[in-house]
């Protein structure tokens, strides 16, 4: 009996475990999603509207829906304490947790968000096509992952099982 | 008699496994037949002691002397020996090594039965002179 | 007859098996072939006892 009931724990756990994996590769994946949206957003706010950034950081910071949401937010906040426009974005970008490509990205667009509307537009729309590119590579790779995670979840939960038993 | 049936049924469920598992890992196969042979002959160990028992008294009884039979006995443990792992290497693929581990059964039985072929070999002398 | 000890094994096996073909499939080979290695050294350390018991009654059975 308690053999049983340390088999359905380490399993339970394996499962626990199992999902928080796929959640947070989830989570990462639309937070990749939605800054790529937010940046095309607001490349067409600069090209159309000539918004100045703060005020554009923290537009986005409210409309944005979802896990991007927390970056604009963010930055706006450190422009609005006083920063330089790269330190604010430097400082956003590092609290995200997103692949290192992607954070390669996102730090260069940083550097570039200096100078005239056309030189920080074209930069922007580089970053968002470089982006987008990353989100398709992942999802087109992701049930490979989702099988491999399953399968390294499950096989050690059950290889625990069986020695243990 | 249950002994003999429980040894086939694990046997040939063993053998079903293996079959099964060698596609994904021809290893795991490998290790699940040893196993189970192992398993097999470790059961096996109270019948064989009997037997050997009876050898004893047989010879015990019938007055050859006791250093006569020994070679008998090891040449017999080292020829069950040498089939399963002979066969196990076969199995894996490697005939070399299987022939190899023939060779040593074959030489090793030898180097043990040397004390009978030893007195075999005074005898004639003995008969000669 | 120690059928527990031939089952973990078997299950082991298995787990193994699957594990590697889902791996090779997918194109990892190295991790396929270190899970192998695994598995095995985890088999082989559960039949120690049984091999050394079989050596042991091999030797006292046939008069070594």
């Amino acid at each position: 009996m308690k053999k049983l009931l340390g088999a359905v724990c380490v399993l339970l756990g394996g499962a626990w475990a199992w999902r928080t994996q796929m959640s947070a590769a989830r989570r990462r994946r639309d937070t990749l999603a939605g800054i790529t949206a937010g940046l095309g957003q607001m490349a067409e706010e600069i090209r159309m509207a000539r918004t100045p950034m703060p005020a554009l950081l923290a537009c986005l910071g409210r409309s944005r829906r979802g896990p991007e949401r927390e970056f604009f937010r963010r930055a706006a906040e450190a422009l609005r304490q006083g920063a330089e426009l790269p330190q604010a974005w430097r400082q956003a970008v590092d609290t995200l947790d997103l692949p290192p490509q992607a954070l390669a990205v996102l730090e260069e667009l940083g550097q570039a968000l200096r100078g005239d509307e056309e030189k920080v537009c074209k930069a922007i729309l580089l970053a968002v096509k470089q982006l987008e590119k990353q989100v398709t590579e992942w999802d087109e790779r992701r049930p490979e992952a989702e099988k491999r995670t399953t399968a390294l979840w499950f096989s050690a939960s059950a290889l625990l099982v069986i020695l243990l038993i | 008699m249950e002994q003999a049936i429980q040894a086939t049924v694990l046997c040939v469920l063993a053998a079903v496994l293996a079959l099964t598992v060698k596609r994904g890992s021809p290893e795991s196969a490998l290790l699940l037949v040893l196993g189970a042979a192992v398993a097999v002959l470790l059961s096996l160990g109270q019948a064989l002691g009997e037997a050997v028992a009876f050898l004893e008294e047989l010879g015990a009884r019938s007055g050859v002397p006791e250093g006569l039979l020994t070679p008998l006995y090891k040449v017999a443990g080292i020829a069950l020996v040498v089939k399963v792992g002979s066969g196990l290497c076969a199995d894996a693929g490697e005939s070399a090594l299987a022939s190899v581990v023939e060779t040593a059964g074959t030489v090793c039985a030898l180097a043990a039965s040397l004390p009978l072929l030893r007195k075999v070999l005074e005898l004639l002398m003995e008969l000669m002179a | 007859m120690d059928v527990d000890l031939i089952f973990k094994i078997a299950a082991i096996g298995i787990l193994v098996a699957v594990l590697n073909q889902l791996l090779v499939r997918s194109g990892r080979e190295e991790q396929a072939m270190m899970t192998t290695l695994a598995g095995l050294v985890v088999v082989l350390m559960m039949m120690v006892r049984q091999i050394s018991d079989l050596f042991e009654l091999i030797r006292t059975l046939f008069r070594f």
